[in-house]
C-alpha cells in the first residue's frame, strides 16, 4: 500500500507550506529518516525526513506551490506500485516538465504579419526528436520555425544547431518570456543573440511596451502580506514618539566594545535596546502580552512570563524576525553574541522554526539607512513594537544652553486594547530615561 | 518370459525383535508428523497461515519407514505434500513451521513456503510445487553421489498422479541405464488431486511400470510402518551395493483433501471414515506394539508428551518470529 | 593468441575448466561417441573419460533435470542441447527448477550449471531446428544468458559461465562454429554482463549479438564508406545486460538500431529500446529502429528462408531510414 506524504505541520502557527526542493527523484529508493524534501514555511525552510521506507512513487504538487498542512504532496511505496487515481493524474508529468519553457508564439495575427517572411508558420506542432527539443530549449530556438531534415521530416539536433547559428534569433530564457508576454515575433532578428534589454528595446520601438506582469507571491511575501494585514485590521495601534539623547548610550556602547574587543564581539545599539526593552517589558506586563479571543467573542489577555525580544532583519526576499528568548535574563554581551548568530543564519536561511516564533516584542531599526523616524506595524500577536531612527547630531537646549547632542527619534507602537495612552506614554518616558541615564537600570 | 521382478511383501521380523529404540523412533516420527499437520491445518483454517497447504495425514508410515533406512548423506526429493518427508528426514521443526508461516526464520527464509520447503543440511533437497518435478532432480543427485564415489542414495517421493508425468519415464530410464542409486517411492494414495487413480492410470499397480525399466520393485501396505521399513531396507541395501535404481510402491490413502479447503465432492464421507477407522497407521502401530508388549502405554505416553512440547515450541517459534524485511525481496536471486 | 575456430574455442574452454575443477562434467546427446553434432566436443572423452563426458538418452527433461539435481548435490554440470529449440521439451526444468531453486529455498544452495544451446539459422533446418530464443530466458529471474559472436568471447564466456555459481544459458550460433578468430591462450575470462564495443563511432549506435553482429558490422562498413560513423556494440550477455555501455553510446550518438536474428516482436531488442526510452529519451535524435525476423515460424524453402533472415542489407536499409 502506497503511503501518502503530507505537508507536515512544522510549528504551532504553520498553516500552509510549499515544497522548495525534492531531494529524491520519482523512482528513487528512500529510507525512513533520510532527507526527502525541503519545505518552505513561514519565512524559513526546513529539511524534512521520510517517514517511510520505499520508492518515491509520485509527487503531487509542483515545486513552490503552496498547500495547506496535511495536504498530500506525494506517495512512497513499493517499486511499481500504483498510487491512488486522483494522485496519478497530477503526478504523471516528470518533475522537470514543469520547468520547460513554452516556445515563442505570436500573441496576435498582427505580430505575425509584421515579421519578416519565414519558411514555416510559427506555433505549429513540429515533429522533432527529443534531443532536438532539449537542444532548442537550451539554445532558445523556436522549434516551430525550424525546417526538419531528419527522418519523416523530423527536426533533429543538427537542424536546431543550424537554426541557432544562422536562422532564428536566439534568446535568453528571460528574453524569450518577455517576448512572449509582449507578443513579439523575433524571427526578423535571425542570427542575433537577444537578451532582455534587446527585447525591451524592440518592444518599445514597436510601440508595444511589455505588458503588465503578474507574478505569484513567494511564500515569504504571502506570509508578510497575511500578517501585516491581520495586524492593521485587528490591532488598534497608537504611535508615541520621543526624541532621545544618545550621548550616554553611545559612550556605554564604546565601553562595552572596548571590554569585549578581546572576545571579538561587537555590541550594536540594537543589542542594548533589546536589553533595555526586556527590562521595560518586565516592568509593564501589559506590554508583554497577547490578545486572544474566547469562543464567545470576549477578549482575553495572555501575559507572557519572559521577554522574547525580536529583531527585524531585512533580507532581499522579505523581512524576518528572529527573537532573543529570555532577554530579561541575559546580559548585553550574551544578547550581542546571539543576535550576531541569528542575523548571520537568517541571511543564510538556516534559522530554526523555534527561533522565528514565540516573540513577545519587536525592535526595528532603520538608522543604518538614514531614516529619521517611522511608524512600525505591530507584529501580531505581540502587543508593541519599537521603531528606532538614525542617530544624528542636533542642537538641543540643555540647562538653558544650546548644545549639540547625538539625538534619535524613537517610536513606540502599542495595541490600545492592552495599554491606554498614559500607560504607553509612561513606558516610552521610562525608556527615554533608561537611554539617557543607563545607570538608572541598576537602581 | 523373464520372472517379474516386482513382489508383494509384508513385514517378516517379529515386532519384539525390532528393539525399543527403533520402535520408539517410529512412533515419535509418525506422531510428530500427525501433530504437526493437525496444527498446521488448525492454524491455516484460522487464517494464520497463508498460501496452499497439502496435508500428509494418514500417510505417515511411508516417510517414517523409508527415512529410517536413510542417513544425512542420502538425499530426498519431495512433493507439494512434503511436510512428512521433511520431518522424517530430520529437519528442524521450528524452522519448518516458521517457513510455513512465511517468517524470516524459516528454513527457506520465508521465500518458499509449504510447497517449497527444503533443508539441505539434512539432505532434504526440496519439495516441488510441480507434480513430477522431482524425479530428474533426484536422478541428478544420485548421479552426483555415484560420480563422487559415495555409497549414498537418493530417494524421490511421488504420488499415483505424478506417475503419469513423462518425467517419471525419462528419469526411470536414465536411472536404470546408468545404474543410479535412486529409490522411487510411490505413495499410492488413490487420488490424483480429485481424480480417482484408476480413471487416469493404465495400471492398477503402478510398480508394474518398473518392469519397463528393469528395476526391482516391492509393493507394501503403506500404512504399515513395519512393512515399509523392511521393504525400503531391502531396496536401499540393493542400491548401496551399486545395483541401480529400485521401486517401492506403498498402498495408502489420502485421508485429507488434496489441499486444506478441498470440498471433496469426488468421494463419500463414509469411504474416508472407513479408511480412518480401519487403516490408520498410528493406531495400527500402537495396537501391534502393545499386543506384542514391545512397548508399554507409559512408553507411548512419554513420547506423546515430548511430541506435544516440540509442536508447541515450533508453533511459538513461528508465531513469534518476524516476517522477512521487504529489503529481502531482491536478495538471494543470484549468488 | 592463436587462430582457432569458435568450436575449438569452446572445446578449449571445456578442457581447461574440466582440468581445473573435477566437479565439472558434461552430458548431452551424442557428445561422447560422436563428439557433438557440430564437433564441439571432439576429443573430450579421450581426455576425461566417459564418466565425465556422458552420452545421454534422448531425454532433455532428464538432461536438464539431472543437471539441476547434480548441481544441488555439489557438482558443476554442463548440459548440452542438440538444438536450442529442444529446450521447449524441458522448460519446466529450466524455469521452475533451475532458475528458482536458489531463491525459493532461501539461498541454501547455488545451482552452478551451464546449459549449452546451439541456436540460429543454418542450412534450411526449418521451423524446429533454427530458432533464436534468447529473449525467453531474459524474462526469467535467476537465470543468466550469454551469447558470444566470436571465438575469443566463446571461450571467455564459457569459462566464466562454468565458474559462475548461477545457472547460465549459453547460446552458440550454429553458423559461428566454423568461423575462426584470434583467441587468447590460457585463462581467458569474459565477464558476464559486460558488452564489448566492436567499433567506435559518433553518428549512430548499433546494438547486436551472436551471428547478427557480423551482419551489423558489415552494415557499419557500408555506412562508413558513405561517411557515417556507426558505433557497434556486441552485447554478449543478454541477462544481465550492459545497460551502461548502451546508454553511454546512445548519449553520444543520439541514434539507436538494435538488430537480432530472433523474431522482432517481443525480442530482446524491445527491452533495450524500452530502457533507452525510459532513461535516455532526450538523448535520441531520431526514432529508434529494431531489426529482427518477421513474425512467422521459420520456413524451409530457400527463398522463404532467405527472406526471413536478418542480413547486413536489412540492417543497412533500416538504419538509412533514421539518418
Amino acid at each position: 500500500m502506497a503511503v501518502a506524504i503530507t505537508m507536515p505541520k512544522l510549528g504551532l502557527t504553520m498553516t500552509r507550506g510549499s515544497v522548495k526542493e525534492w531531494k529524491k527523484k520519482i523512482g528513487d529508493t528512500v529510507k525512513k529518516g533520510e532527507l526527502l524534501y525541503t519545505v518552505a514555511t513561514d519565512k524559513l525552510t526546513v529539511d524534512v525526513e521520510s517517514t517511510a521506507d520505499g520508492v518515491l512513487l509520485a509527487v503531487t504538487i509542483s515545486e513552490g506551490e503552496s498547500v495547506p498542512v496535511g495536504a498530500v504532496i506525494g506517495y512512497i511505496g513499493a517499486e511499481g506500485e500504483q498510487v491512488p487515481a486522483e494522485a496519478a493524474a497530477v503526478s504523471a508529468p516528470a518533475p522537470q516538465a514543469a520547468s520547460a519553457p513554452a516556445p515563442l508564439a505570436p500573441a496576435s495575427p498582427a505580430a505575425a504579419a509584421s515579421a519578416v517572411p519565414v519558411a514555416r508558420g510559427a506555433g505549429r506542432r513540429v515533429p522533432s526528436s527529443p534531443k532536438a527539443k532539449k537542444l532548442a530549449r537550451e539554445l532558445g530556438v523556436d522549434l516551430s520555425r525550424v525546417e526538419g531534415t531528419g527522418p519523416s521530416g523530423w527536426v533533429v539536433a543538427r537542424d536546431v544547431q543550424a537554426a541557432a547559428a544562422a536562422g532564428t534569433a536566439r534568446t535568453s530564457p528571460v528574453a524569450a518570456r518577455m517576448a512572449k508576454e509582449a507578443g513579439l515575433d523575433l524571427s526578423a532578428f535571425a542570427g542575433a543573440r537577444l537578451m532582455k534589454e534587446d527585447v525591451a528595446g524592440i518592444a518599445a520601438a514597436l510601440g508595444r511596451e511589455p505588458a503588465e506582469r503578474r507574478i505569484p507571491a513567494t511564500q515569504i511575501r504571502s506570509v508578510i502580506a497575511e500578517r501585516m494585514t491581520l495586524s492593521v485590521n485587528t490591532i488598534p495601534a497608537v504611535h508615541y514618539f520621543a526624541d532621545v539623547d544618545m550621548t550616554e548610550l553611545t559612550r556605554l556602547r564604546q565601553k562595552f566594545n572596548g571590554l569585549l574587543a578581546k572576545q571579538g564581539l561587537k555590541v550594536s545599539y540594537n543589542d542594548i535596546f533589546i536589553k533595555l526593552c526586556a527590562r521595560l517589558l518586565m516592568e509593564n506586563p501589559m506590554a508583554n502580552a497577547s490578545v486572544e479571543v474566547e469562543p464567545d467573542g470576549s477578549p482575553v489577555f495572555v501575559l507572557h512570563g519572559t521577554a522574547n525580544v525580536g529583531l527585524a532583519v531585512a533580507l532581499s526576499g522579505g523581512l524576518i524576525v528572529p527573537n532573543v528568548k529570555d532577554a530579561q535574563n541575559k546580559g548585553v554581551a550574551e544578547i550581542a553574541r546571539e543576535t550576531q548568530d541569528l542575523v548571520q543564519r537568517a541571511r543564510s536561511g538556516n534559522l530554526t522554526l523555534d527561533e522565528m516564533t514565540g516573540g513577545t516584542f519587536t525592535v526595528s531599526s532603520l538608522g543604518a539607512i538614514d531614516i529619521d523616524s517611522f511608524t512600525p506595524i505591530i507584529n501580531p500577536p505581540e502587543a508593541a513594537i519599537l521603531g528606532i531612527g538614525r542617530i544624528k547630531d542636533k542642537p538641543v537646549v540643555v540647562e538653558g544652553e544650546v548644545v549639540v547632542r547625538p539625538m534619535a527619534t524613537l517610536c513606540l507602537a502599542v495595541d490600545h486594547r492592552l495599554l491606554d495612552g498614559a500607560d504607553a506614554a509612561q513606558m516610552l518616558a521610562r525608556l527615554k530615561e533608561l537611554v539617557e541615564s543607563p545607570e538608572t537600570f541598576l537602581l | 518370459m523373464e520372472q517379474p521382478n516386482i513382489i508383494r511383501m509384508s513385514a517378516r521380523t517379529p515386532i519384539n525383535e525390532y528393539g525399543g529404540e527403533l520402535l520408539r523412533s517410529f512412533y515419535e516420527t509418525m506422531l510428530t508428523i500427525r501433530r504437526f499437520e493437525q496444527t498446521v491445518e488448525e492454524h491455516f483454517l484460522a487464517g494464520h497461515i497463508p498460501g496452499f497447504i497439502h496435508l500428509y495425514i494418514g500417510e505417515e508410515a511411508i516417510a517414517t519407514g523409508v527415512m529410517a533406512n536413510l542417513g544425512p548423506a542420502d538425499y530426498i526429493e519431495s512433493t507439494h505434500r512434503g511436510h512428512g518427508h521433511t520431518i522424517a528426514k530430520g529437519a528442524d521443526l521450528n524452522r519448518m513451521m516458521a517457513e510455513i508461516y512465511g517468517k524470516k526464520t524459516g528454513c527457506c527464509r520465508g521465500k518458499g513456503g509449504s510447497m517449497h520447503i527444503a533443508d539441505f543440511s539434512v539432505g532434504m533437497l526440496g519439495a516441488n510445487g510441480v507434480v513430477g518435478g522431482g524425479y530428474n532432480l533426484a536422478a541428478g543427485s544420485a548421479l552426483a553421489q555415484k560420480m563422487q564415489g559415495r555409497k549414498d542414495v537418493s530417494a524421490v517421493f511421488f504420488g499415483d498422479g505424478a506417475s503419469n508425468r513423462g518425467t517419471f519415464h525419462e528419469a526411470a530410464n536414465l536411472a536404470s541405464v546408468w545404474k543410479l542409486p535412486l529409490l522411487f517411492v510411490c505413495e499410492m494414495n488413490e487420488y490424483a488431486s480429485t481424480t480417482p487413480y484408476l480413471t487416469a492410470t493404465s495400471v492398477a499397480d503402478i510398480s508394474r511400470r518398473a518392469y519397463g525399466y528393469d528395476m526391482p520393485g516391492i509393493i507394501v501396505d503403506g500404512n504399515d510402518v513395519f512393512s515399509v521399513y523392511e521393504a525400503a531396507g531391502k531396496l536401499v541395501e540393493y542400491m548401496r551395493a551399486g545395483n541401480g535404481p529400485a521401486f517401492l510402491e506403498c498402498k495408502t490413502y489420502r485421508v485429507k483433501g488434496h489441499f486444506v479447503g478441498d470440498p471433496e465432492k469426488y468421494r463419500t464421507r463414509e469411504e474416508v471414515q472407513k479408511n480412518i477407522d480401519e487403516r490408520d497407521p498410528i493406531e495400527g502401530f500402537k495396537k501391534k506394539v502393545l499386543e506384542a508388549k514391545a512397548l508399554t502405554d507409559e512408553d507411548l505416553k512419554a513420547i506423546e508428551k515430548k511430541v506435544e512440547e516440540r509442536i508447541k515450541a515450533a508453533l511459538r517459534f513461528a508465531e513469534e518470529s518476524p516476517e522477512p524485511d521487504v529489503s529481502e525481496l531482491m536478495t538471494g536471486i543470484y549468488a | 593468441m592463436k587462430n582457432i575456430t569458435f568450436s575449438q574455442a569452446t572445446l578449449e574452454a571445456m578442457e581447461e575448466e574440466m582440468l581445473r575443477d573435477e566437479r565439472v562434467f558434461v552430458m548431452g546427446e551424442d557428445i561422447a561417441r560422436q563428439g557433438g553434432i557440430f564437433g564441439q566436443f571432439r576429443g573430450l572423452p579421450d581426455k576425461f573419460g566417459r564418466e565425465r563426458v556422458i552420452d545421454t538418452p534422448i531425454s532433455e527433461t532428464s538432461i536438464v533435470g539431472a543437471s539441476v539435481g547434480a548441481a544441488l548435490a555439489g557438482m558443476r554440470p554442463v548440459a548440452d542441447m542438440h538444438f536450442a529449440d529442444f529446450i521447449g521439451v524441458c522448460m519446466d526444468e529450466v524455469f521452475n527448477q533451475m532458475a528458482k531453486a536458489y531463491y525459493m529455498f532461501g539461498a541454501q544452495k547455488t545451482v552452478p550449471l551451464v546449459l549449452r544451446a546451439p541456436d540460429g539459422l543454418i542450412n534450411q533446418a526449418a521451423a524446429q531446428h533454427s530458432q533464436s530464443i534468447e529473449a525467453w530466458f531474459a524474462h526469467i529471474p535467476g537465470l543468466k544468458v550469454v551469447i558470444p559472436s566470436n571465438p575469443a568471447d566463446a571461450k571467455g564466456l564459457l569459462k566464466s559461465a562454468i565458474r559462475d555459481e548461477n545457472p547460465v544459458l549459453y547460446f552458440e550460433h550454429k553458423a559461428l562454429f566454423p568461423l575462426t578468430g584470434d583467441v587468447p591462450e590460457g585463462d581467458h575470462l569474459v565477464e558476464i554482463g559486460k558488452a564489448r564495443v566492436e567499433r567506435e563511432g559518433s553518428d549512430l549506435t548499433i546494438v547486436s549479438w551472436s551471428l547478427t553482429l557480423l551482419n551489423a558490422a558489415k552494415a557499419a562498413d557500408r555506412l562508413a564508406s558513405e561517411g557515417i560513423k556507426a558505433e557497434v556494440i556486441d552485447l554478449r550477455s543478454i541477462s544481465p545486460w550492459d545497460k551502461e555501455t548502451v546508454l553511454k553510446s546512445v548519449a553520444k550518438t543520439g541514434r539507436l538500431c538494435v538488430a537480432h536474428e530472433a523474431v522482432k516482436q517481443g525480442g530482446f531488442g524491445a527491452e533495450i529500446v524500452a530502457t533507452v526510452a525510459e532513461e535516455a529519451l532526450d538523448c535520441l535524435d531520431a526514432p529508434v529502429v529494431r531489426v529482427g525476423a518477421p513474425f512467422t515460424p521459420i520456413p524451409f524453402a530457400r527463398p522463404l528462408e532467405q527472406a526471413y533472415r536478418v542480413t547486413s542489407d536489412t540492417i543497412y536499409d533500416a538504419i538509412r531510414k533514421i539518418l
